[in-house]
């Protein structure tokens, strides 16, 4: 009986895992400079907010590719190639590589907002889109 | 005997199965054949395909020649707008599939194509810029490509070819989101 609970906790916990630990361990890092507690409903707020493309562009925010909200799919702004939803509750393998996470937020922050994110405000996007409680 | 007929009786229905289907899909076969045909070969370079299929489709290494290539990695820094740099070692092998790739180092009608670079001899830096391309799609009204939602850029080919992440852009297989079928 024990033998059984113990497979199955080997088999689902990676899967299971994956999202979380990765999270986990980047919040840790934000933390360790100065960062937190992270928020879902500043996150859900930093999702929406636009800033100036500054090249005649439409103002951009997270939702212009990514859709209303993490669960949705969206849309790439210029090559118009689908992309994937971010939350790991519709998308398992998102969020699950922290070299991943941090790439995607350089680029992602600097195109959208012209700027890099702060750790807080990655701390907060990383608690709303893995569906913390806004 | 009655056991024999039966199999040259059902041989000669695959035999004329396949025939038929090889009339009918000449372009599909030789695609899978590796020999052009209506294609360019399909991306075979994972990491290629990891690093520059994230924005955007990969794009084959057949769809432009190499000097667009090298220009394109020389300008990773402002990508049609974006900062689309690479660890100098990822640049250096994306180059390199890219470069031994292209369409003028490689077989195939549409390679042949896309090889041609304009009159002025300068490398197009987008596919879209092809003659090759242009002479493709000149048909095409912009309402259905750059101003359709589900489409939003002519470089966004998967958006009408069904099967271009496999290299394929047989015209038989396009399907223009919200109208269908292409016929020219």
């Amino acid at each position: 009986m024990r033998r059984w609970a113990l497979l199955l906790t080997a088999l689902a916990g990676p899967a299971a895992a994956s999202a979380g630990t990765a999270v986990e361990g980047l919040q840790a890092a934000y933390r360790s400079e100065g960062a937190g507690p992270f928020s879902a409903s500043r996150g859900a707020a930093a999702w929406q907010r636009q800033a100036p493309a500054g090249n005649g562009e439409a103002p951009r925010s997270c939702a212009t590719c990514h859709g209303a909200d993490p669960r949705s799919a969206g849309r790439h702004a210029r090559t118009g190639k689908p992309i994937e939803p971010l939350a790991p509750a519709v998308s398992p393998a998102r969020l699950s590589d922290p070299e991943t996470i941090e790439k995607w937020f350089r680029r992602n922050c600097e195109w959208t907002w012209g700027r890099a994110c702060t750790p807080q405000e990655k701390g907060d996007f990383l608690t709303y889109i893995t569906g913390g409680s806004p | 005997m009655k056991r024999n007929l039966m199999i040259i009786g059902s041989l000669g229905v695959a035999l004329t199965a396949a025939i038929a289907g090889t009339l009918v899909n000449a372009d599909d076969w030789s695609e899978r054949l590796g020999r052009g045909g209506s294609g360019v070969g399909a991306v075979a370079d994972a990491r290629y395909r990891a690093l520059c299929g994230e924005c955007h489709m990969a794009y084959q290494p057949g769809l432009l020649p190499a000097a667009s290539w090298q220009r394109v990695m020389d300008g990773l820094g402002d990508h049609f707008g974006d900062d689309a740099q690479l660890a100098p070692a990822d640049a250096d092998a994306v180059r390199d599939y890219l470069t031994a790739n292209a369409a003028d180092r490689v077989a195939g009608p549409r390679s042949r194509g896309f090889a041609q670079v304009a009159g002025s001899g300068a490398a197009p830096l987008r596919v879209t810029e092809t003659r090759y391309f242009l002479g493709k799609h000149h048909e095409v009204p912009v309402r259905l490509a750059r101003e359709n939602p589900e489409v939003r850029s002519f470089a966004n080919c998967p958006a009408c070819h069904q099967r271009a992440e496999a290299g394929a852009y047989n015209e038989d297989e396009v399907r223009i989101p919200g109208v269908g079928r292409w016929d020219d």
